[in-house]
C-alpha cells in the first residue's frame, strides 16, 4: 500500500506540476523608457526649387527610444509649426520603424506657406519629432529644432499654340488654349485663380482680368482679335499679347505664373459697313448703315431698307471705296434689284455672301399705339402719330411710368412689335431693331419720352423729349479730334433714320462732344464712361478717349446713345 | 493516516499554485488627463464663402494610462465632446466626436460649421461653446477627461436647398380631398392648412400628426395650389425609403408609408431629408 500511496502522490504531483505550467503564463511588462530622447536636422535653411520638389529637402535624424514595444512598433512624428508658436497649429509627416527620415522641397514648401510663407522669403519654422508606441502611447519630445524655409513658386503657363492668325469665318473656333499648374507647391488649402492679359511691354501695369474655372481657358478667334486689337497690334500683322496666371490663397498670399506671350495676327476689324447706290435713300452720295445683330458674328451684317426696283446697289466698307462687296462678293459689280420695296439685306463681310429678303409692311387701319404696364396697363392704348414725311413712321411724346412697354396696332394684339431680346432685356431699352411679337421693352426710370419707330423697318427708340427734332447737322467737337475746339468733325446722317449719326474718325487720347448745328448749346458728353454709352447735357461732362486711333463713332441724337469702336 | 498527509501535501501544494495566479492580474495604477489645445480660441465667424478654408486645429495629449506591469500598450479611444457653454457637457443634443489613437484633428470652415450644427443653435449669432476631451481605454473604461476650452463661434446655415417660405404636402397619401378627386393638388386650388407644415427652426419643416393614406404617393409643394415648384424624391418614383428618405427641388413622387395612421412628418432642409414617425 505504501508504494501504492507514493506512487499516486508523485502522479498526482506531477500533474499539479503540468498543470500549473498551464495555469501560470508569465505576465508581459511594459516597462517604461528611460532612454532620453532627441533629434536633428540636416540643415537649418532651406530653399528648394520647383524642379527638386519631389526630392528630399531636409532629413530628420533620431535615437531610438528603446519604447517596450520595440522600434517596429514605434512612430515617430515630425511636427513643424512657426517659430515661437509652440505648435498651436502644426503640420506632421509620420514614420514608423526608423531612425530618421526626409521632408520634401514640396512638402516643406507647403508648410512654409501655410505658416504665412511668401514666395521667394524666407519663413522662420520650428520643428519638433515626437516619438511614441505606434498607436502614440508614451509619447516624448524631442527639442525644438529651428529651420528657415523659403517658399517657392513652380506656377507656369503654357499657350498653345503661341502664334495665332486670327481667321473671321471661323469667330467661335477656339484660337489658342491656356493651361497651367497648381500654385502654390504643396499647399493644401484653397487657391483661387484669374488669368490676366495685357499689352506687349507694361509689365501687367493695367491688366484685363478674365475668370476661370479648372487649369485651363479657351480664347476663341473672335475673342483674340477683340484682344490685340485692343493693344492696338495692327491688322494683318503680328503682334504679341501677354498672359499670365495670378493665383491667390486662402491665407492672402498672391503667386503669379510664369508670362506667356502668344504672337496675335489680327483680322482687318471691319465695324462700319454700308449699303449704298441709287435703289437706296442715300442714292450714290450717302451709305445706308448696317449693323450685327449678333456680337457672336462680327462677319454678319445686315439693315432693314427701302430699295427701289430696276436701280442698283453695292455694300462698302467705313463709307469709302477701298472695299466694296457687289456681285460675286468683294470686288465685285453694282448689284442689280428688280422690284421696289422693304428689303432685309444680309452681307458675310468674310465670305461675301448677300442676301436681300422683300419684306412686307403691315396694315394697321387702326393706327399704331404703345401698351403696357409702363403706360397705362397692358391692353390700354396710347396711340402714336403719323409721321407726314414717312407714313411707316409714328411718333408721339408719352408719358411712361417703370415697366414694360410694346407697340401694337391698335387694339389689335395681331399685329405687334418688341425687342430684338427677350422680354425687359436691356437690349430692347432705349433703341432697337425690334420684331413682331418681341420681347417687352422695360421702361427703368418714369417720365416724359419721345417714342419714334418705324413699322417698316422695326427700328424704334425712346428718346429725350428735348431733343425730338433732327438735326440738320451733328459732329464731334474737341482737342481728341482733328478739328480742335474750334471746328467739328461732322458724321454723316442715316437716310433712313434722322436721329442716327455715324462716322470715321481718327482720335487722340483727349477728350471730345458731341455737338449739334455748330452750336454750344445742343452739346452733349459724358465725362465717366467710354467707350459705349449715354451721353448728358451737365457740366464738364466731356467725353474721355481713353487711348489714340481710329474710331467708327455712332451717335443718337435723341436717345443720345454713343459709341466709339476701334 | 500517513498516506492522508500525502493528500494534504498535494491537496496544500495545488492551492498554493492556484494562489499563485491571482497575483499575476495586472491592475490600473493612474493616468494623467489629457491636454487639449485648439489653435485659437479667439472668437470666430463661420462664413460660408470660405467653406473649404481650414478652420480650427485641435490637439490633445495621450493621458498615459500606467499599469502594475508598466506603461499602456493598450490603443486608447477619444472622445471631443462639445456642449454649448454651461451645460457641463449634459445637453441631450451634446456632440461628442470619437477617435482611436488620433492626437490631432483639423477643420475646414464647413466641416466645423456642420458639426457644431448638430446642437441646433441659432445660427448668426454668437454662440458660447465648450470643447473637452474625454479618454477611455478600448472597453471605455477609467475614462479621464481634459481641459475645458471655451470659443465663441457664429456658424451659418448650409441649407441643401433654398428654405422655402411654406411647405405643403400633396398626393393620394394626403388625407385631404382634392377637387379632382385623384389625391393631388389643382392649379390654383385653395392651400389645405392641414397639409401645411410649420416651421420649427430656420431649415425644419414638421407636421406633428398627419393621417396618412398607407401605401400611397405624394409631394411636398412650397405654395399650394401651384405646381411651379415641388420637392420629390431625388431618385426613381416611388422607390424611396417609405419611412424617410432624401429630396430635392423637382423631384421623382415619394412613396408613403404602408400603413395607414397618423405620423409625424418632419422636413429637413440642412440635410435634405425627411422622415415619417
Amino acid at each position: 500500500m505504501k508504494i501504492g500511496f507514493k506512487l499516486i502522490a508523485v502522479v498526482a504531483l506531477m500533474a499539479v506540476a503540468v498543470g500549473c505550467v498551464k495555469l501560470i503564463e508569465p505576465t508581459p511588462s511594459f516597462a517604461p523608457s528611460t532612454v532620453a530622447f532627441s533629434a536633428s536636422a540636416s540643415a537649418t535653411t532651406v530653399a528648394a526649387a520647383a524642379a527638386d520638389s519631389t526630392k528630399a529637402a531636409l532629413t530628420v535624424t533620431w535615437n531610438d527610444p528603446k519604447f517596450s514595444v520595440g522600434l517596429k512598433n514605434s512612430k515617430f512624428t515630425v511636427m513643424v509649426g512657426k517659430a515661437g508658436a509652440n505648435f498651436t497649429t502644426f503640420s506632421a509627416k509620420e514614420f514608423a520603424n526608423t531612425l530618421s527620415g526626409d521632408l520634401t522641397g514640396k512638402e516643406l514648401n507647403g508648410m512654409a506657406l501655410k505658416f504665412g510663407g511668401v514666395i521667394g522669403q524666407p519663413v522662420a519654422l520650428e520643428m519638433m519629432v515626437v516619438a511614441s508606441q505606434a498607436n502614440n502611447n508614451e509619447p516624448k519630445k524631442s527639442a525644438v529644432i529651428p529651420v528657415s524655409v523659403t517658399a517657392f513658386s513652380g506656377f507656369g503657363l503654357a499657350a498653345s499654340p503661341a502664334t495665332i492668325t486670327t481667321n473671321p469665318a471661323t469667330p467661335s473656333a477656339t484660337g489658342v488654349t491656356f493651361s497651367w499648374n497648381k500654385a502654390f507647391s504643396g499647399f493644401t488649402g484653397v487657391i483661387t485663380y484669374e488669368l490676366q492679359h495685357a499689352k506687349n511691354g507694361t509689365s501687367f501695369a493695367t491688366p484685363t482680368v478674365v475668370a476661370v474655372t479648372g487649369f485651363t481657358r479657351a480664347f476663341t478667334h473672335l475673342e483674340l482679335n477683340s484682344i490685340a486689337l485692343g493693344y492696338d497690334v495692327a491688322p494683318s500683322v503680328a503682334g504679341n499679347v501677354q498672359f499670365r496666371m495670378k493665383a491667390t490663397n486662402e491665407l492672402g498670399a498672391i503667386s503669379y505664373s510664369s508670362t506667356s506671350t502668344v504672337a496675335i495676327t489680327p483680322y482687318i476689324a471691319i465695324n462700319s459697313v454700308g449699303i449704298i447706290g441709287d435703289a437706296t435713300p442715300g442714292s450714290w452720295g450717302t451709305d445706308t448703315d448696317l449693323y450685327r445683330p449678333d456680337a457672336s458674328k462680327p462677319s454678319e451684317w445686315e439693315v432693314v431698307v427701302y430699295l427701289i426696283g430696276g436701280k442698283e446697289v453695292l455694300f462698302r466698307e467705313d463709307d469709302l471705296w477701298g472695299t466694296k462687296w457687289g456681285v460675286g462678293g468683294k470686288g465685285g459689280a453694282n448689284i442689280p434689284i428688280a422690284n421696289s420695296g422693304f428689303y432685309r439685306a444680309k452681307l458675310n463681310v468674310a465670305t461675301g455672301v448677300y442676301s436681300f429678303t422683300p419684306l412686307t409692311v403691315p396694315s394697321i387701319p387702326n393706327g399704331l399705339s404703345l401698351t403696357g404696364d409702363g403706360i397705362g396697363g397692358w391692353g390700354v392704348d396710347t396711340n402714336l402719330t403719323q409721321s407726314p414725311t414717312n407714313p411707316n413712321v409714328y411718333t408721339g411724346t408719352v408719358s411712361l411710368t417703370v415697366g414694360s412697354v410694346k407697340f401694337r396696332h391698335t387694339g389689335d394684339w395681331n399685329i405687334n412689335w418688341g425687342g430684338p431680346a427677350g422680354d425687359n432685356d436691356p437690349a430692347n431699352y432705349p433703341s432697337a431693331w425690334g420684331k413682331g411679337g418681341g420681347g417687352n421693352i422695360k421702361i427703368n426710370t418714369a417720365g416724359s419720352y419721345f417714342a419714334w419707330i418705324n413699322i417698316a423697318t422695326g427700328e424704334y427708340f425712346f428718346g429725350n423729349t428735348s431733343n425730338s427734332t433732327s438735326y440738320t447737322k451733328l459732329g464731334i467737337i474737341g482737342d481728341a479730334t482733328p478739328g480742335g475746339w474750334s471746328t467739328d468733325t461732322f458724321l454723316i446722317q442715316n437716310p433712313s433714320n434722322p436721329f442716327k449719326w455715324s462716322g470715321k474718325v481718327v482720335l487722340t487720347a483727349k477728350e471730345a462732344k458731341f455737338r449739334a448745328n455748330t452750336d454750344w448749346g445742343l452739346s452733349w458728353g459724358n465725362a465717366t464712361v467710354f467707350p459705349i454709352g449715354i451721353a448728358n447735357t451737365e457740366n464738364n461732362n466731356n467725353i474721355k478717349i481713353a487711348s489714340a486711333g481710329t474710331y467708327q463713332i455712332t451717335y443718337n441724337s435723341a436717345t443720345r446713345e454713343f459709341s466709339f469702336t476701334k | 493516516m500517513k498516506n492522508l498527509k500525502y493528500i494534504f501535501f498535494l491537496v496544500s501544494a495545488f492551492l498554493v499554485f492556484s494562489c499563485d495566479k491571482e497575483e499575476t492580474k495586472v491592475t490600473f495604477l493612474k493616468s494623467t488627463p489629457p491636454e487639449l489645445v485648439v489653435s485659437s480660441t479667439a472668437n470666430l465667424v463661420l462664413n460660408k464663402a470660405q467653406e473649404n478654408f481650414s478652420s480650427l486645429q485641435f490637439q490633445w495629449t495621450n493621458p498615459t494610462f500606467e499599469f502594475s506591469n508598466g506603461v499602456n500598450t493598450q490603443n486608447v479611444s477619444y472622445v471631443l465632446q462639445i456642449d454649448q457653454a454651461g451645460k457641463d457637457f449634459g445637453s441631450a443634443k451634446q456632440i461628442g466626436l470619437g477617435f482611436t489613437n488620433a492626437v490631432s484633428r483639423s477643420f475646414t470652415v464647413r466641416e466645423l460649421n456642420n458639426t457644431l450644427s448638430g446642437l441646433e443653435l441659432a445660427d448668426f449669432v454668437p454662440q458660447d461653446f465648450e470643447f473637452r476631451i474625454k479618454a477611455t481605454l478600448s472597453n471605455n473604461s477609467v475614462p479621464v477627461y481634459s481641459n475645458v476650452v471655451k470659443i465663441k463661434i457664429t456658424t451659418y446655415l448650409d441649407v441643401v436647398f433654398p428654405v422655402p417660405a411654406n411647405l405643403f404636402i400633396t398626393g393620394p397619401a394626403a388625407p385631404a380631398p382634392t377637387s379632382n378627386g385623384d389625391g393631388w393638388m389643382d392649379d390654383g386650388e385653395t392651400a389645405v392648412l392641414t397639409q401645411k407644415f410649420t416651421q420649427i427652426n430656420s431649415y425644419t419643416f414638421q407636421i406633428n400628426s398627419l393621417q396618412i393614406n398607407g401605401g400611397k404617393e405624394f409631394l411636398l409643394v412650397p405654395v399650394y395650389g401651384n405646381w411651379a415648384n415641388k420637392f420629390g424624391f431625388t431618385g426613381e418614383g416611388a422607390k424611396n425609403n417609405p419611412s424617410g428618405d432624401s429630396f430635392k427641388p423637382e423631384g421623382n413622387n415619394f412613396i408613403g408609408p404602408a400603413a395607414s395612421r397618423a405620423y409625424k412628418i418632419t422636413v429637413n432642409f440642412k440635410t435634405g431629408r425627411y422622415s415619417f414617425e
